[in-house]
């Protein structure tokens, strides 16, 4: 299984810019499990940009498992069955949430 | 159509007041209905601010953009459902504000929130017919000074305005084909004399929605039915959002795809804005289109109407693209404030509307 770094290091070249385009966040990947560590992600003018850490202030704060994301990620469990399950969480405004699961070209395994 | 979109321009009231700020004060709403309806920030009006100066703050953007002379304008049009006069024109003022000629056909419009799609269409058929070369068009409202405190409208009422000046020729975007649904609905409403709004049918909850539904969905419909397009033939849309479910409710009863309406859903960082609300996601997404899309406009009054209408973006738009004073720049560039200076600003306190200072 790849490692939390990797995933978040992979997301600028699976992240779709065409569908970004007007759509700026800051988003946080709070993690715990495995892998216990902050994520910042900043999409602007249709690039993604990850840094480790909280490095901004997030308008969306994703949580969960680092093992959790990074099955949602490498498609081994889709990301709606996570966060049915409870097992990803998504604070902040649900149509930022909706969004931002329409952003990656998400490889389907699961 | 010939007719099409030569500029635009945006204003917004540089003041925000976050909506957790103002729950504080009245906890009014289960918190966790913040995310659920995606509501975040909303605009306040300064003390010297309205619907007029918003409106001549867009307009003046939209003028310097366009490349035109101002003696060529031949209609100015303001869609408005909070005009500061309930007798006399305000689009005449701003006329006056703008220096444009006197022979300029100036009236406002009212359909509720809808009020500057409607006007941008009866705008686009005086210059189609050859009755006027460009029209200046402002779609702007201020919702925010007329909500009562304590109404839960308050979390995202805001304010707003977008100027378009309109003519053929060197458009960014050509107007297309509109559609309308209006009948008599229950919804927001202010009644003559009155200062705030009242709401007809609740702030959320499926029967807050009725009157929404009950004008998008034919109007959408009969769109799709007069046109032969399907959703997919479009790149984008602009569409109801006076809350974040609005157009999820939308996009789910037109058919349409997230991400063709939700990167441009600016609810959480300003809230309502009224009749600029719709014309605001357009603005948006003219700030990032690309030349040859096809754009969507869903833009709905309450219990009023809704007007359905689409554009396409010619390789102008992109030369033309605005450097400064995009809507991202204007929605980043803000000062929160906290709830009793909203009140100020906003003239609810008990005091004259210029009282601010202990001199007066």
């Amino acid at each position: 299984m790849a490692t939390i770094q990797e995933v978040m290091m992979s997301l600028p070249t699976i992240f779709k810019p065409e569908k970004a385009k007007g759509w700026n966040r800051v988003i946080l990947f709070d993690l715990v499990g495995e892998e216990p560590s902050k994520w910042t992600l900043k999409i602007h003018d249709g690039v993604a940009t990850v840094t480790e850490g909280e490095t901004e202030s997030p308008k969306l704060v994703i949580s969960g498992n680092s093992e959790h994301l990074v099955q949602m990620f490498t498609g081994e469990v889709s990301p709606m069955k996570l966060v049915n399950a409870k097992l990803v969480k998504m604070k902040g405004p649900m149509m930022d949430s909706i969004a931002f699961s329409g952003l990656w070209n998400i490889p389907k395994k699961g | 159509m010939e007719t099409g979109i030569i500029s635009y321009g945006v204003a917004v009231p540089r003041h925000r007041i976050e909506a957790r700020v103002i729950w504080e004060t009245w906890k009014n709403m289960a918190e966790q209905f913040f995310d659920l309806l995606s509501i975040g920030e909303r605009g306040v009006l300064g003390p010297e601010e309205d619907t007029i100066t918003l409106a001549v703050a867009a307009a003046k953007q939209a003028l310097s953009r366009a490349g035109i002379s101002k003696d060529s304008i031949g209609a100015l049009f303001l869609g408005s459902c909070t005009s500061p006069y309930s007798m006399k024109s305000a689009a005449t003022v701003i006329q006056d504000a703008l220096g444009l000629p006197a022979a300029v056909l100036t009236t406002d419009i009212q359909c509720a929130e809808k009020s500057g799609s409607t006007a941008l269409l009866l705008a686009t058929a005086l210059i189609e017919s050859g009755q006027l070369d460009y029209a200046l068009v402002i779609a702007a409202d201020t919702l925010n000074r007329h909500t009562m405190p304590g109404m839960v409208l308050e979390y995202v009422a805001s304010a707003g305005a977008v100027a378009f000046v309109l003519g053929k020729g060197e458009v960014i975007a050509h107007l297309e084909r509109w559609t309308t649904h209006s009948w008599d609905q229950n919804d927001y409403f202010r009644l003559e004399g009155e200062r705030f709004i009242q709401p007809g049918a609740g702030f959320y909850g499926w029967v807050a929605n009725w009157g929404l539904l009950d004008h998008v969905i034919p109007a959408t419909q009969a769109f799709f039915a007069q046109t032969g397009f399907t959703p997919a033939d479009f790149a984008k849309f602009a569409v109801p959002q006076k809350t974040g479910l609005r157009p999820l409710m939308v996009m789910g009863k037109a058919g349409l795809d997230m991400m063709q309406v939700l990167p441009f859903v600016l609810t959480a960082q300003i809230g309502d804005c009224g009749a600029a609300s719709v014309p605001l996601a357009l603005a948006h997404i003219l700030d990032w289109a690309d030349a040859g899309e096809r754009i969507g406009v869903i833009d709905y009054g309450s219990g009023a109407g809704c007007d359905t209408w689409s554009l396409v973006t010619t390789p102008l738009l992109e030369e033309r693209r605005p450097t400064e004073g995009t809507v991202m720049a204007q929605l980043d560039d803000k000062i929160l404030v906290d709830y009793a200076t909203m009140l100020k600003y906003e003239h609810k306190m008990l005091r004259s509307a210029n009282a601010l200072s202990n001199f007066y």
